[in-house]
């Protein structure tokens, strides 16, 4: 399933779930210490004991040569967030591979931080078959290479935090409801005491981006894989209640104002000529948290988050070819918005 | 809120570190955030996050000096250790907080129990365990093998029995070269 096409569980709180792990070669220096001949001889033997002779596999994965591709296209991936930022911004000539699933569930990236990072995605909340999903690859790939691997510290990756399991599992998490609330700065700091890394704008001053935050296990070393998935999804599921009962207690309190507030936002998403990433953010989440309320019945998650896949400055720039002006861009972004609202039927 | 380090800018990164059972909180901004080798996107975060704690718990990097949160590391780090295969010093792992390759762990074996136990609050990892590929099997196969024949050969040599050690010598020399060529990379 595509986490931005497919619709999944929990999915008015839950946009995206993935899980990511680091592996290595034993006998090859970290991605940090290696020259270009290194570099290309470790992307061959990747691919290579990643494809071997299976066609099945060949036909299921797109092997993309990172350096062959435009900034725009490597970044536009990253929007899609098939590959990572990092390295999609890395230069070229160092021999940055991606191996990603037609249907864009799995993407294993070569020569990043650490020589491969496998990340698995599902839609909404669903971090077992997240899992299930970069532990096939991973089992492939370890049946074929040598793996570095260690007795007491298990896979070993180029940084400390990663060693052990060499597994980050996490959601991008939609909190309209904890914002307006003013609970999000106490629902943080109480993931944070719980030992998960959270990334997101909140605070008094912040500039919101739509309410969007990432939320993450820290620690990978003396911890199961499986125990790390359960930790992160029982506080999940009770932030998912939270988040719940505070969109219910601010519908019930006003429920004219909220009212207003989504089809306002709806409109402006629908007719708008000119609109700038920031703004469609933040629209799409009041859009996104009056679908939860059931006040836009034909519209589904998974098409707004098909829209916030697609409309980055990347992602339009590469649409269009050709350099842009901002200005420019805003006017593709507010078509390319429309066409898509447009095509969801709502 | 503001980022703990500059005071000036929004924090949009948050985290805590464990160490002896402690945890404490960290809220950095962007920019900081970037400087301290940590991502600035969502994607990428979680993949280099681990600079920031490199270097903070290390005591070796300027990450956490403003906060004095962090201890230095002891007085009696030696300084000059060495990986034999990829060359990176311990105080360069100290200033990175990046492995040079998977020997360094060997390498640094008698250093990295505080460092886990700070990072990570802990230093053994109980997850799934890797099968030895095929690779790794016959690279096991064939070492063993080797010290076997240097064994023979080293017995045949102290009972003058040079017939027998010229043919144990050219098996040797016939197994390191078939065994030279999956791992010839190691040596770059
Ligand atoms: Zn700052
Ligand atoms: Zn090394």
């Amino acid at each position: 399933m595509t986490w931005y096409i497919d619709q999944g569980p929990d999915s008015d709180v839950m946009i995206s779930s993935r899980v990511r792990l680091a592996r290595n070669l034993e006998q090859v220096p970290f991605p940090h210490r290696m020259d270009a001949q290194t570099a290309r001889k470790a992307a061959d033997e990747i691919v290579k004991a990643f494809f071997q002779d299976d066609t099945e596999r060949k036909r299921h994965y797109l092997l993309v040569d990172l350096d062959s591709l435009s900034l725009e296209d490597r970044l536009a991936l990253a929007e899609k967030r098939l590959i990572s930022e990092d390295l999609a911004k890395a230069g070229d000539g160092s021999f940055h591979r991606a191996m990603i699933s037609r249907d864009e569930s799995v993407s294993i990236m070569i020569n990043e931080e650490d020589h491969i990072r496998i990340q698995s995605m599902q839609p909404g909340l669903n971090l077992e078959q997240a899992f299930d999903g970069a532990k096939q690859a991973a089992s492939i790939l370890e049946r074929e290479l040598p793996v570095a691997y260690h007795e007491k510290y298990g896979y070993l990756t180029a940084c400390p935090t990663n060693t052990g399991t060499g597994m980050r599992a996490s959601v991008m998490a939609h909190l309209p409801g904890l914002a307006m609330g003013g609970r999000i700065k106490d629902t943080v700091d109480g993931l944070i005491k719980l030992g998960f890394a959270v990334r997101g704008h909140y605070g008094e001053h912040s500039k919101s981006q739509g309410n969007l935050f990432q939320i993450s296990n820290q620690l990978t070393l003396g911890i199961s894989e499986e125990d790390l998935i359960n930790d992160l999804k029982r506080m999940l599921q009770q932030l998912i209640e939270q988040e719940r009962g505070v969109r219910r207690e601010l519908y019930r309190r006003q429920p004219l104002l909220l009212e207003d507030r989504v089809m306002r936002a709806f409109a402006t998403l629908k007719s708008a000529r000119l609109m700038t990433h920031e703004e469609a953010t933040e629209l799409l989440s009041t859009v996104r948290l009056g679908m939860a309320l059931g006040l836009l019945p034909n519209l589904q998650p998974s098409d707004v988050n098909r829209i916030y896949a697609l409309i980055g400055p990347a992602s339009i720039q590469k649409a269009h070819g050709q350099a842009m002006t901002p200005a420019e861009r805003d006017s593709a972004r507010a078509t390319a918005v429309r066409d898509l609202l447009e095509r969801s039927g709502a | 809120m503001l980022c703990e380090r500059c005071q000036k800018q929004e924090a949009t990164i948050h985290v805590t570190q464990t160490r002896q059972g402690k945890t404490t909180e960290h809220h950095f901004c962007d920019s900081c955030a970037r400087e301290l080798g940590i991502g600035h996107s969502i994607t990428d975060y979680f993949g280099t996050i681990g600079n920031l704690f490199g270097s903070g718990m290390l005591g070796g990097g300027s990450a956490f000096n403003h906060t004095g949160g962090i201890p230095a590391f002891g007085a009696a780090v030696p300084r000059n250790i060495t990986c034999p295969r990829c060359g990176q010093t311990f105080e360069q792992f100290r200033h990175t907080g990046l492995f040079g390759c998977s020997q360094c762990y060997t390498a640094f074996a008698d250093l990295l129990d505080p460092v886990f136990r700070r990072v990570q609050g802990n230093t053994r990892h109980i997850g799934h365990k890797h099968e030895p590929s095929e690779a790794q099997l016959r690279a096991e196969r064939l070492s063993t093998r080797l010290s076997e024949l240097k064994h023979a050969l080293k017995l045949a040599v102290d009972e003058e029995n040079y017939e027998q050690a010229a043919r144990l010598r050219d098996e040797i020399r016939q197994l390191q070269q078939a065994g030279t060529q999956p791992d010839e990379r190691g040596k770059t």
